[in-house]
């Protein structure tokens, strides 16, 4: 075989290989699509849409709430598997001056959460796991803090949890969805997450945690009302 | 392999499936060997001869094992991710975790360098031998460093087949390589004829312990990819004793191959030592999948190296040891594009004007120092936080023979790499020096210094 043959089937093989690469991206684009389609049936008037990186937005209502979930691809911390996050944020006027974060094992590269921005540390109520920062922002952030310690500290022994934030506007809380395979990573620093479709449970149990957190603010709601 | 999506209850112990199922030690076997073995490693034969190179290559197995043991008993413990960096952070200080940040970034980077110098290198070599004679390596070194960030700045995804067929034939190709000289028969390999004892004596064998850190350079991150929600495993650093003892025996198999085929003079300096062996055996096709097989090991360690680099960066942003402005993620792509675009051009420049050899001591100078630092680290470690005073996941035995171990073949690595680039190592020191001046004097104001320390530890003892 000539040294000009062997070059085209190089070739011929780098195109190949490139186009099943195409081909393969776009699959896993197109899979991700779907990985919120369980929740349509949790939420009323529900719509999703699909983001630059395939994954999908859903919005709706929930007990008259609207409601944003979304889900974060996180590949930002060196020497850590991708992870791939579950945002899910009601939104009401909680009739609070103030915001109160708390965010499990903080590395610094959490791009999407709230709590690092928030410029008051507090003090971190009894019973909540170590690795948890809690900050706050507003005069009243302790307050908000007593009222809703009780239901943070029960969520957070879920090491799934990473992320709970309350602010004048709503809640918002993140779960680990999927974490990327290990394998994958370690050849390519691919991100290939198994079996993270969403559970319609799974969304009904944020967005009850959710609803037990503005519950346990109604006072602050009803005082603002008046 | 499928990992399972749910994160493991407290305390749950990482089983040792979990930790290597057949997939991952596939991973750690096959993705590790693959850009040490085809290019670099034989400088060391350039510098004290081919034994020389042989002994530099145990004598760098016997740093990586402090290295994987000093390493093992840390990452256990440190629950924060973030690997060396974070470490830092906690027993050291910002200062500390600022450099090894840029240990971490200089290493890959020019490591990513030096793949693209061999991609461009082995693309005007086979053009050449197709009769192309016109082209040239620098387009292709641009545009290897171009599509691999372009390719990490949309965070491009791909499945396992296509990952595992990449891997799997740089892979093949090695073996197929070894069988194709016949070592059993002696008729291919002329070891007798090439081997010449220490041509420098035995100065020759410490020069050689510079390159002699190639055959394993990054091995102590490459097999690290901690879970989000990690319990302390009780187990061996199996994970990379396992990829040591694939990479020494890969190593040991690669040297054997090239230094019975080509005289050390011309091994000491080539670009390409496997590709030259299978255009020596004057097979085509043996030529066509040493060629296939060192452009797949290159790209995959370059994109590696763009994505390890970029995030280490973007972690200096967030945490405002760099100005904050590279610590932005793309809006649609999720990916720390600042921190990519950032580092193309001083990979470029270095990529272009800069030959291989010195390209890959810049790699391997910002390698050492980060060895130099974990030497240090356990012992500051185990003197702040003695054992018994915070739970360890892993305890490394002899504490502090492999530091003290370490420590020495460090200095002795640096010595080797004086004694043939030492411009280079004066640069790069003060380069790291001015850096530091810089952080002290200019940058520290900025960090938060309360944010640096996650861990739930007891003061250290003396504070």
């Amino acid at each position: 075989m000539s040294t000009a043959l062997a070059l085209l089937l190089v070739l011929l093989i780098a195109g190949y290989g490139g186009a099943r690469g195409l081909r393969d991206h776009r699959a896993v684009k197109a899979g991700r699509a779907r990985l919120l389609d369980n929740g349509l049936s949790v939420l009323s008037k529900a719509e999703i849409n699909s983001a630059a990186d395939g994954l999908p937005r859903l919005r709706g209502f929930w007990n008259a709430h609207p409601i944003d979930v979304r889900l974060i691809p996180d590949t930002m911390t060196i020497r850590r598997l991708p992870q791939l996050w579950l945002s899910v944020r009601v939104e009401k006027k909680l009739g609070i001056a103030a915001s109160v974060g708390f965010l499990a094992r903080h590395a610094g590269t959490e791009f999407y959460a709230q709590t690092p921005e928030m410029p008051d540390r507090l003090d971190p109520p009894a019973g909540l796991p170590w690795e948890v920062m809690v900050r706050g922002s507003g005069q009243s952030a302790s307050e908000v803090l007593t009222a809703i310690s009780p239901i943070v500290v029960e969520v957070l022994q879920d090491p799934r949890i990473k992320e709970i934030t309350v602010t004048p506007n709503g809640v918002r809380i993140i779960r680990q969805a999927a974490e990327g395979r290990r394998g994958e990573h370690l050849l390519l620093r691919q991100v290939t997450f198994d079996n993270a479709d969403i559970p319609a449970g799974d969304l009904k149990d944020l967005l009850n945690i959710a609803q037990r957190l503005i519950r346990a603010l109604a006072p602050a709601l009803e005082a603002a009302a008046e | 392999m499928t990992q399972a999506t749910t994160a493991p209850a407290q305390g749950e112990k990482i089983s040792l499936l979990r930790v290597l199922g057949p997939g991952h030690v596939w991973a750690l076997g096959v993705g590790i060997v693959l850009v040490g073995e085809f290019m670099g490693w034989n400088f060391s034969v350039g510098k004290g001869g081919a034994l020389a190179a042989l002994i530099a290559c145990w004598v760098a197995g016997l740093l990586y094992t402090c290295v994987a043991m000093i390493d093992s008993e840390v990452t256990s413990t440190v629950a924060a991710a973030g690997g060396q960096y974070a470490q830092a952070k906690h027993i050291v200080g910002p200062l500390m975790a600022f450099n090894v940040g840029l240990f971490l970034v200089f290493a890959y980077t020019m490591l990513e360098a030096a793949n693209a110098i061999t991609l461009g290198y082995l693309v005007q070599t086979v053009a050449g031998m197709a009769g192309f004679e016109g082209v040239h390596d620098k387009p292709f070194i641009v545009l290897t460093i171009l599509f691999l960030a372009w390719l990490n700045y949309r965070g491009v995804y791909a499945s396992l087949t296509f990952n595992l067929v990449i891997t799997a034939i740089a892979c093949f190709a090695i073996v197929v390589l070894f069988f194709a000289v016949q070592p059993w028969t002696g008729d291919t390999l002329k070891h007798s004829a090439m081997l010449t004892g220490l041509p420098y004596g035995w100065l020759g064998v410490v020069a050689a312990l510079h390159f002699g850190l190639w055959y394993y350079l990054g091995i102590e991150g490459t097999t690290q990819a901690a879970e989000e929600v990690r319990s302390p495993s009780r187990s061996l650093p199996l994970g990379t004793m396992t990829g040591m003892i694939t990479l020494l025996i890969a190593a040991t198999l690669t040297w054997f191959i090239c230094v019975g085929l080509m005289p050390w003079e011309y091994l000491g300096q080539a670009v390409t030592p496997l590709f030259d062996a299978a255009r020596l055996m004057e097979s085509t096709p043996l030529m066509v999948l040493l060629f296939i097989g060192t452009i797949f090991s290159t790209l995959a360690s370059a994109n590696g190296c763009i994505n390890d680099a970029s995030r280490a960066w973007f972690s200096m942003g967030r945490d405002r040891y760099l100005p904050q402005w590279f610590g932005a993620v793309h809006p649609k792509y999720r990916t720390p594009y600042r921190a990519i675009v950032f580092l193309v051009p001083v990979a470029l420049i270095f990529a272009y004007f800069a030959p291989l050899d010195q390209v890959i001591t810049f790699s391997i100078l910002s390698g050492l120092l980060g060895y130099t630092f974990m030497s240090f680290n356990v012992i500051m470690f185990r003197n702040k936080w003695p054992l018994g005073t915070i739970k360890r996941g892993y305890v490394h035995p002899f504490h502090p023979l492999p530091a003290l171990v370490l420590l020495v073949l460090c200095a002795v690595t640096y010595f080797a790499v004086f004694l043939g680039y030492g411009t280079q190592l004066i640069a790069m020191m003060v380069f790291y020096i001015i850096a530091s001046l810089w952080f002290h004097f200019h940058r520290y104001r900025y960090v938060r210094r309360g944010d640096q320390f996650t861990m739930a530890w007891p003061r250290p003892r003396g504070y």
